[in-house]
């Protein structure tokens, strides 16, 4: 499976393409449509290959598994390259309708997701995380006004910290389990007990605080409500959509595959007792606010609040809980990345009809665009957690997990969160679609950009009302995760295609590191 | 050779941040760069290595990988310094660039950006506010009257935008 490599190949090389081009503006927006359009139907083919012939292993260049590069796609990988894609193909649409020059950045996003996703050995995550913030810095500051500019700032100095502590965990991981590879990991913590445990745990705490903030968990998320609002409309629904899911995912990866040694619900019961901060002060703080992307931002804190209980969750002791937990958080992200984007893009266009993102002034978005007023209230809706939108299953998986496992006071926090995300919802929608129309006609022509957010609406429809296929395909996601004797048989056992064996000058010091294996 | 690594490391890391928390930018993008060489050296530490050990593959002899340390630390450190690298490259254009927009280089003289941001800021520069002639000086008139600030081009003064709330 060589191709698995294409998820990367794809993006990089339009990037590349796009930089030369540069200038001819219709000519790169062909392009990289045509080439977005070819990344998400081939992820989509890799998705159902996938699901129905187990874990994917790609290795890169002349070493073995536990030493070189392994890609691997499980099902979780590809469901979030899906998204991904899929939401870097929609966003490019609707950016076409919003953004004037500068276009052979747009691509370079999609870019970070392949790669990040698609890779799977510690390091290298962080080498595409980083690869995926430089491309984040970027797409804050096209246009470079002043905000945007002391904003970027901010943001580029709370995620240095955390890449600073990206490369302390490692080393420490390193240093103590010997391995970086996330199969390897999983195997080997697996067996440690004991002092040498206190000591993993204490290493995979380092890297908690890492994924907490990107991933926007309480007390790391006051970087979100502040930056988010400059990011450029539509690039604010790829951002908002995907970027803290990466935390995420990574949180996903790394606490329930990887680390499994005594005492490794620690990490979770720390996660489980933040994600109800998160939630509520997410949403505490989305209530105060008139600012249409101010509001929404603060929303994304206290959505992952969800995703992180979820995660917390899944420290039970009962694995049909376990299960059940990880199987929602996959589902609530899938949910999540659909409607939180949908949100902002809807959001977009309504800050466009009406000339003002602030909410006492954009006043009867509904009379000016009606279209856009359906398309908000259903995301909306969902967000808040109403049926038949995929937001109440969601909320009724991580529920049902949340009571199974005892946890009555993270569920209660998250139904009390769900019914402040409903008041802040229609505050928007009073305000900013309901009110007085402040002006006769739209400002600006907005149906192209319907197009994309529409497909989103769609999907959280779809996803809400024939739940089955996705719930059954998160949970065999979750089970690869929670079971991962499959995933790791690939992953370790995987040859390389061409060579047999190592380069020659090699040997030796593989021979030796087998040998204080 | 972990101990005096280890204080060595601990030093830089308390240097680093101090430096992070001065309200001075240039400050806080050396801190980074004392965060990274910290990070580098905990790697190296990490990696085993002692007097008695040279580098991967030059020191050693390469038929028993005697004296040996262990390469995949140093491999980490290589990609680690050329990002920070590029980072801290990043970062000190961006510094350059609010020096000049707001006329200071201390962040809590910085505008708060709450839900009474202008605006007019979040609309950008157009590139003619910018001279091809590479000085580097912005054209005040266009700028001002897009950003709608009220300042001298000639020496930035420290401003807020409205008010703290």
């Amino acid at each position: 499976m060589n191709s698995l490599i294409l998820a990367i190949l794809i993006p990089f090389f339009t990037s590349l393409v796009l930089a030369l081009l540069n200038g001819h503006f219709r000519l790169e927006k062909a392009v990289a449509l045509l080439s977005s359009l070819t990344l998400t139907i081939w992820v989509f083919w890799l998705l159902f290959h996938v699901d129905a012939n187990g874990v994917q292993v790609v290795i890169i260049g002349g070493w073995m598994a536990p030493w070189g590069i392994a890609f691997v796609a499980d099902r979780l990988t590809c469901i979030m390259l899906c998204l991904s894609s899929g939401l870097g193909m929609l966003v490019q649409l609707y950016s076409f309708w919003t953004v004037t020059e500068q276009q052979q950045r747009y691509f370079f996003y999609p870019l970070m997701q392949a790669m990040l996703l698609g890779v799977n050995w510690s390091f290298n995550l962080f080498v595409a995380y980083e690869v995926m913030l430089m491309a984040s810095y970027g797409m804050m500051m096209v246009g470079a006004s002043p905000a945007q500019v002391r904003q970027t700032l901010k943001y580029i100095a709370i995620n240095s910290i955390g890449s600073t502590l990206f490369v302390v965990g490692c080393g420490v991981v390193y240093a103590t389990v010997g391995t970086l590879n996330m199969a390897d990991l999983a195997v080997r913590t697996a067996q440690i007990a004991g002092q040498r445990a206190g000591m993993v745990t204490a290493a995979s705490m380092l890297l908690l605080v890492v994924f907490a903030l990107k991933a926007a968990t309480f007390p790391l998320i006051y970087w979100l409500p502040d930056s988010y609002p400059v990011v450029p409309p539509g690039i604010n629904g790829y951002f908002a959509g995907i970027l803290t899911k990466v935390g995420v995912y990574s949180l996903l990866r790394v606490f329930v595959l990887c680390f499994r040694q005594e005492g490794h619900q620690f990490a979770l019961d720390v996660l489980l007792f933040l994600s109800g901060l998160t939630m509520l002060l997410g949403v505490l703080g989305a209530m105060c606010r008139w600012d249409i992307r101010r509001i929404l931002s603060w929303h994304i804190i206290s959505q992952v609040g969800y995703m992180v209980m979820g995660i917390g969750l899944a420290g039970s002791p009962d694995p049909r809980v376990v299960q059940l937990a990880v199987a929602g958080t996959i589902f609530y992200v899938v949910h999540h990345i659909v409607v939180k984007s949908c949100l902002f893009l809807v959001g977009g266009i309504a800050e466009r009809v009406s000339g003002s993102q602030h909410l006492k002034e954009m006043g009867g978005v509904l009379d000016l665009a009606p279209g856009v007023g359906g398309l908000f209230i259903v995301a909306a809706l969902s967000l808040a957690g109403m049926p038949p939108f995929s937001g109440f299953l969601s909320k009724l998986v991580l529920a049902q997990a949340g009571l199974a496992g005892g946890n009555y006071v993270v569920v209660s926090v998250a139904v009390v969160t769900s019914f402040l995300t409903l008041y802040s919802m229609s505050k928007i929608w009073s305000y900013a679609f309901w009110s007085e129309p402040r002006r006769k006609t739209a400002l600006a022509r907005y149906r192209g950009m319907m197009a994309p957010t529409a497909v989103l609406v769609a999907f959280t429809i779809v996803m809400g009302t024939f739940a089955q296929p996705f719930l059954g395909l998160a949970t065999r996601a979750a089970e690869t995760l929670t079971e991962p004797e499959e995933y790791i048989r690939v992953v370790l056992t995987a040859k390389q295609n061409r060579v047999a064996e190592p380069p020659r000058p090699f040997a030796n010091v593989v021979a030796r590191a087998e040998e204080i294996r | 050779m972990e101990l005096p690594m280890a204080v060595v490391i601990g030093v830089l890391f308390a240097a680093g941040t101090y430096l992070i928390l001065r309200p001075n930018l240039l400050r806080v993008v050396m801190g980074f760069g004392l965060y990274s060489n910290a990070t580098n050296l905990l790697l190296i530490t990490i990696g085993g290595y002692t007097r008695q050990t040279g580098a991967p593959f030059v020191g050693a002899d390469p038929k028993t990988a005697v004296g040996l340390m262990d390469p995949l630390p140093p491999d980490i450190i290589l990609t680690a310094i050329v990002i920070s690298f590029a980072v801290s490259a990043l970062m000190l254009t961006i510094c350059y660039r609010v020096y000049r927009d707001h006329g200071t280089d201390n962040p809590q003289e910085l505008p708060v950006d709450d839900d009474f941001t202008q605006a007019g800021e979040l609309q950008s520069v157009p590139a003619a506010a910018y001279p091809s002639d590479g000085s580097g000086q912005l054209n005040s008139a266009l700028h001002l009257q897009v950003t709608g600030e009220s300042r001298s081009a000639d020496r930035p003064v420290p401003q807020r935008e409205g008010e703290r709330r």
